[in-house]
């Protein structure tokens, strides 16, 4: 066509090819056969809401006539995902509304009066939703094994249904359950089992005494209550103590938080509790939050569990050198557990041969509410 | 028999009678050595007094012996401290351990002169069972724990 514009490019061996070729008011033209030109990509822009390929009536049918959320048509599923006024939590199971800093993914505040925060709630999924069988290790049919045993997991199948091999959150929230008994084991039993989860020479210091209470003793109990399993919350809260200071020579009568109210077990670095720090300290992975201390001439480290449990170990054995023990990951082992530290810590390293770390279990740490371990890992009633 | 003789088998009889009262007083007053001793320098001092404080009540309760807490000063210490201590003892055995009020009695003993550290003494009936030896000034750790 007369007025046609053409641009052409040449190469040293003499081939070419025409590039581009305008109208004179300017069209391009195409240089290919358009019959045989591939469809053109569809722009890359988001579509607007309301266009008549994507009928507002599709998406009014409903998540149920399509069979759930990711079977609806795609724009409907974008539809939903844009309003933001509507929670996610009906979607994905959490929701994007403002909450407080305690409970948002990432937040590195311990809230020890919140049940179970986000974050918490995605490590506990994390740590067991990527298993294809069911991740509870079960203790319960290693509950008679004698204690120093090789702890062997035991898987069993589980019968899942409709939704696949995802784990619901409801059943991956507890960590501890996965440590429970079936039956009620015997004292003697219980301990082995605490020995096996806890590390060391584990005593529930009740019927059977403790290490150092004396082997023949007729006729005396030998339980340490209320510094034995046995949960003691029906005495107060706190205690009172004189404090006395040296420099000004005055006293005062102050209220304390009661130590001694149950719930304790010792663990012991071996048999005769003697002085070795290569006893290795446990606790169940899977908790919401923890925290470490040097307080008092104690070394600690506390760890808050779903369901409002704390587990408290005192002496626990570090080799830093501010006696702070370091704060584990909580990512589980083989067992379920993660190592903490060693036994025997700092206020735990008595002699004679006393090298112990106990372990307090708080129903509620903020009330000093106790609970008997051995309800939580032997069978026992509450 | 002649009079000396006499004399001489009343004598005899009169020390055998003293001999046996002074062994069974010794009997009574029981060994001076205690059962367990705890330093304060002992870095898990709390616990071990605690611990043996627990044996020492599981067997009161058993026996129906009072438990005698004895203070003893060590040679420079203030007299106030005595009180203290006991009354930290007292505390620690009924309000910590739920023994009753009336199962323990508390008493000052003599200072420590041979320049040992102050101490208190726990006793079940005569018997020594507990001695545990207290840093200058302080006051005796019975409990554990002190934890936040």
């Amino acid at each position: 066509m007369t007025g046609t514009l053409g641009r052409f490019s040449y190469n040293t061996d003499g081939s070419g090819s025409s590039t581009e070729e305008y109208e004179p008011l300017g069209q391009t033209i195409s240089t290919i056969d358009p019959a045989a030109a591939p469809e053109p990509e569809p722009p890359n822009e988001p579509s607007p809401i309301g266009d008549a390929s994507e009928p507002q009536w599709q998406c009014e049918m409903g998540e149920a006539f399509y069979g759930g959320f990711s079977a609806m048509p795609f724009h409907c599923q974008k539809k939903m995902l844009m309003d933001l006024s509507s929670g996610l939590t009906d979607l994905y199971g959490f929701s994007t509304k403002e909450e407080s800093p305690h409970r948002l993914a990432d937040s590195p505040l311990p809230d020890f009066t919140a049940p179970y925060s986000a974050s918490d709630e995605m490590m506990t999924y994390a740590l067991t939703a990527t298993d294809k069988e069911d991740e509870e290790a079960s203790f319960q049919q290693d509950d008679k094994k004698p204690r120093g045993g090789q702890v062997t997991v035991r898987r069993k199948k589980k019968k899942r249904g409709k939704g696949g091999n995802k784990t619901p959150m409801s059943e991956t929230n507890d960590a501890l359950k996965r440590f429970a008994a079936e039956n009620r084991l015997s004292d003697e039993e219980c301990d082995n089992k605490m020995s096996r989860i806890f590390g060391g020479y584990a005593m529930a210091m009740d019927e059977l005494g403790d290490i150092n209470t004396p082997p023949t003793n007729p006729g005396v109990s030998r339980s340490r209550t209320p510094h034995s399993a046995q949960a003691r919350n029906d005495l107060s809260a706190t205690t009172r103590m004189l404090e006395y200071d040296e420099k000004t020579d005055k006293e005062k009568l102050v209220t304390r938080r009661r130590y001694q109210r149950g719930g304790i077990i010792h663990t012991y670095t071996d048999s005769s509790a003697s002085v070795r720090t290569d006893t290795d300290l446990f606790t169940p992975a899977g908790w919401i939050s923890s925290s470490a201390y040097y307080t008092g001439g104690n070394s600690g480290l506390i760890f808050n569990y779903a369901g409002g449990i704390t587990i408290e170990f005192v002496h626990a054995g570090t080799t830093n050198a501010n006696k702070v023990p370091s704060e584990p990951s909580n990512v589980a082992n083989a067992n379920g557990l993660t190592r903490i530290g060693y036994v025997g810590g700092a206020g735990g390293v008595g002699s004679p041969n006393y090298n112990h770390t106990h372990i307090v279990f708080f129903s509620n740490k903020t009330t000093n509410e106790r609970i008997d371990p051995r309800f939580l890992f032997c069978g026992f009633p509450k | 028999m002649k009079r000396h003789q006499l004399k001489w088998i009343k004598l005899f009889l009169i020390f055998l009678v003293l001999f046996n009262l002074g062994v069974n007083v010794a009997g009574q007053i029981g060994k001076l050595e205690p059962d367990y001793t705890v330093e304060e320098t002992d870095e898990a001092a709390c616990e071990l007094n605690s611990s043996y404080l627990d044996i020492l009540l599981a067997k009161a309760r058993n026996s129906n012996d009072r438990i005698f807490v004895i203070s003893r000063l060590s040679k420079t210490e203030s007299s106030k401290l005595n009180r203290i201590r006991l009354t930290n003892a007292r505390l620690a055995l009924t309000d910590g351990k739920g023994l009753s009020e009336n199962q323990v009695i508390t008493a000052i003993g003599d200072r420590i002169v041979n320049g040992g550290r102050g101490r208190l003494e726990f006793y079940l009936g005569s018997r020594l069972f507990l001695v545990s030896k207290i840093n200058k000034n302080k006051i005796a750790c019975l409990t554990c724990c002190d934890t936040p």
